[in-house]
């Protein structure tokens, strides 16, 4: 029987010789550079405009800090800096894989400016409208391997048996005394060590370029987790290459088949998905949170103008001038909490209609190794909006805190001083745990290589039956 | 002229036992009992469609019969159609193999295809037994003519040293000093032991180069005869006698 190796040297030579390979694997690798320089700018055009916001307001935090010391009414106001002056952002460093998947990033925000007033700033109805956006994604490293990978994929392999059975090569190499199945797989396993080891190493190369910190925890476990969800989507279309050919058919309807497949897989099912998520599950209506957000707006101001006629009612003196300044800062604080309190069962509805969109996503990517893989590279990215949800709880959160910062003082006519300054709350915002990257990702890992099996086995089977003649 | 080989063959190297293979109510062999023994060339004569080409894919395992047994070297062919093809080769009507591969490297591969161990030399041996020119070896087979690569084809043949080979159609399309140099061929490796069973429509190369001739119509075989006992004539007169037979 023919050694594997030299089985697989005679098929390296083969396909080097067809020239198919070679051009389609540097083409890849190219985009893949591309992609990864794409997905750096744009990382870090975000993370320089939010550093810029971060070190503005610490600029601005220290310029109060001064003024407080030196006794400024403006500075010591905790109703003026709460309320007019002072904001915290933020901010959602981006996940160590961010580069190499855009996700919806770009969609969501990256950063809060906090303020002591109400959190309906954390609304976004953006997400919404595309939960999963692998139709409509960035050009950045998961385009190219879950768009273009399977392409050539299906260019290295669409007639993996039907060439040689239109040519007549397969009766005389059956001839020999191979078994179908070894001198197909071994022909198969050549094009995916062919296509996934030189990608693989170019991938590494590209995050490297790209910025990926491969060193730390994080990146490590992220990127070794990427690399196995790559090479499972790519086995899926290597496989499903197999089942197709495992029938005799021209290689021209193979072809077709596996086109159609890539549609299915990548572009339709995809679009269903989104389509699924937001007809069952719709997103509020801007019109809707814009109409909320003025009637409680306006509810509040009315309450406000009340609560200016009763103290102007109890200060006579003060009829023609404005109120103090701690009064009017305490009917704002007042205003901000009734319009809070109104917006608080829309923000309820919005985060039950976005967890629900997720759990269609969730439910429904399996349907296609694209979304699954879509997920599985987004999610370890941190781009797939689970990240970004984790985060606004998080804001939202510290929106209460640093709202009592201010509010505190604010009730019982305080003012602020170079200390409290030093002691303004700072948000911070845990990173991605290796262990919960790996726990996220074993589900669609799973499922990936179930397809690979049930594929794999569909196919052998159908090959006992296949007919060379 | 070429010198017919010396018939001293009693083991069956090749055999069929009421072989038969239908598609639905179509009848394409019919109750085929055939020997071919070791240095026997035993050609098959028939029109298009007469089952010439269905039994020689039955004796590789390509088609599972639908009754009867193909046996290579006692080898039952559908009980375990790897072993038997071990103990054949075979040589299409066309032989393509990849034209993006040399002459030589088409040989290597195939070669390595059966488990044969030949080095570089002992393969260029084999395609200088076959005919195959030097200076062709190394050229790209994209640009071979048909007799070219059907050299190609018997030197995979040669390596392989099986006990058996099997030639469909072998002389079609080739001039008359190929078919000649091909037939020269042929009875050399049955002076070297193999069972050879060709299917071919060249009454001419049968007479010359068969131990014994078959004449097949409708999927029966309906004459079977010693190629020493006819004349090309005689061959001919059967041959178009049953040709126009009833079934």
């Amino acid at each position: 029987m023919i050694s594997l190796s030299h089985a697989i040297r005679d098929e390296l030579r083969l396909l080097r010789r067809q020239g198919v390979a070679l051009g389609a694997l540097l083409g890849l690798i190219l985009l893949l550079v591309a992609a990864a320089l794409n997905g750096a700018a744009l990382t870090a055009q975000r993370a320089d405009a939010t550093a810029r916001i971060v070190a503005d307001a610490q600029l601005l935090a220290s310029a109060l800090a001064e003024q407080a010391a030196r006794g400024a009414p403006t500075a010591t106001s905790p109703g003026m800096v709460g309320y007019s002056l002072l904001s915290q952002p933020a901010v959602l460093t981006p996940a160590a894989l961010a580069p190499l998947a855009i996700g919806q990033a770009d969609l969501l925000p990256d950063f809060y400016a906090v303020t002591a007033r109400g959190s309906h700033q954390f609304m976004t109805a953006a997400v919404l409208d595309n939960p999963l956006r692998l139709a409509l994604g960035s050009f950045d490293v998961s385009f190219v391997l879950i768009w273009l990978v399977p392409l050539v994929i299906i260019a290295l392999s669409f007639d993996l048996i039907s060439g040689d059975r239109e040519r007549g090569i397969l009766t005389i190499a059956l001839s020999q005394g191979v078994r179908l199945r070894r001198f197909v797989l071994t022909k198969l396993a050549v094009r995916m060590l062919v296509l996934v080891l030189p990608l693989c190493l170019a991938l590494l190369i590209a995050a490297g370029i790209a910025g990926v910190p491969l060193a730390s925890g994080e990146g490590a476990v992220g990127m070794l987790l990427w690399l196995l969800g790559f090479v499972l989507y790519a086995a899926v279309w290597f496989a499903l290459a197999l089942f197709i050919n495992a029938v005799p058919r021209s290689s021209d309807r193979n072809a077709t088949l596996l086109a159609g497949a890539w549609l299915l897989f990548v572009v339709v099912l995809p679009s269903l998905t989104n389509l699924a998520a937001t007809t069952v599950f719709p997103a509020p209506s801007r019109v809707t949170l814009t109409t909320e957000l003025r009637e409680a707006t306006e509810a509040a101001d009315r309450a406000a103008a009340v609560a200016r006629a009763v103290y102007f009612f109890d200060h006579p003196d003060m009829q023609d001038g404005d109120m103090d300044q701690t009064a009017y800062y305490q009917s704002v604080a007042e205003s901000e909490q009734q319009i809070g309190a109104a917006m608080a069962p829309l923000l309820v509805a919005f985060d039950a209609q976005a967890a629900a969109q997720r759990r269609v996503v969730a439910a429904m990517q399996y349907l296609s190794p694209g979304t699954t893989t879509y997920q599985l590279l987004t999610g370890l990215a941190g781009s797939d909006g689970r990240r970004h949800v984790a985060f606004r709880q998080e804001a939202q959160r510290f929106q209460g805190g640093w709202s009592e910062f201010f509010s505190e003082p604010l009730a019982v006519g305080g003012t602020l001083t170079a200390e409290d300054y030093r002691q303004l709350p700072r948000f911070s915002f845990a990173g991605s745990r290796p262990s919960r990257l790996l726990g996220e990702a074993l589900l669609p890992l799973f499922a990936l290589a179930a397809m690979v099996g049930l594929l794999g086995f569909a196919a052998l089977r159908r090959l006992k039956e296949y007919s060379v003649v | 002229m070429s010198d017919s080989p010396s018939v001293t063959a009693p083991e069956k190297v090749l055999e069929a036992r009421q072989l038969t293979k239908s598609y639905g109510e179509v009848a394409a062999l019919r109750n085929l009992d055939l020997h071919v023994g070791r240095g026997e060339i035993y050609c098959l004569l028939g029109a298009n469609g007469a089952g010439k080409t269905t039994t020689i894919n039955l004796f590789l395992g390509f088609l599972q019969p639908t009754s009867g047994q193909a046996l290579v070297s006692g080898i039952d062919v559908q009980a375990d159609p790897t072993a038997a093809r071990h103990k054949l080769a075979y040589i299409p009507e066309t032989v393509t193999l990849y034209g993006e591969l040399s002459g030589f490297e088409n040989l290597e591969y195939f070669a390595r295809l059966s488990g044969q161990g030949h080095g570089p030399t002992e393969l260029r041996e084999c395609l200088d037994r076959a005919g195959l020119a030097r200076s062709a070896h190394d050229r790209p087979l994209k640009g071979f003519s048909k007799g070219m690569r059907q050299k190609v084809g018997v030197a995979i043949a040669i390596a392989k040293r099986a006990d058996a080979l099997l030639l469909d159609e072998p002389t079609s399309g080739l001039d008359p000093k190929a078919s000649n140099e091909f037939s020269e061929l042929i009875l050399s490796l049955a002076r070297d032991g193999a069972a050879i069973l060709m299917a071919t429509h060249d009454l001419f190369r049968a007479r010359e180069t068969g131990t014994r001739v078959g004449i097949m119509r409708g999927g029966l075989l309906r004459a079977e005869y010693a190629a020493q006992d006819l004349s090309h004539a005689d061959l001919e007169r059967v041959y178009l006698e049953q040709m126009q037979g009833s079934d």
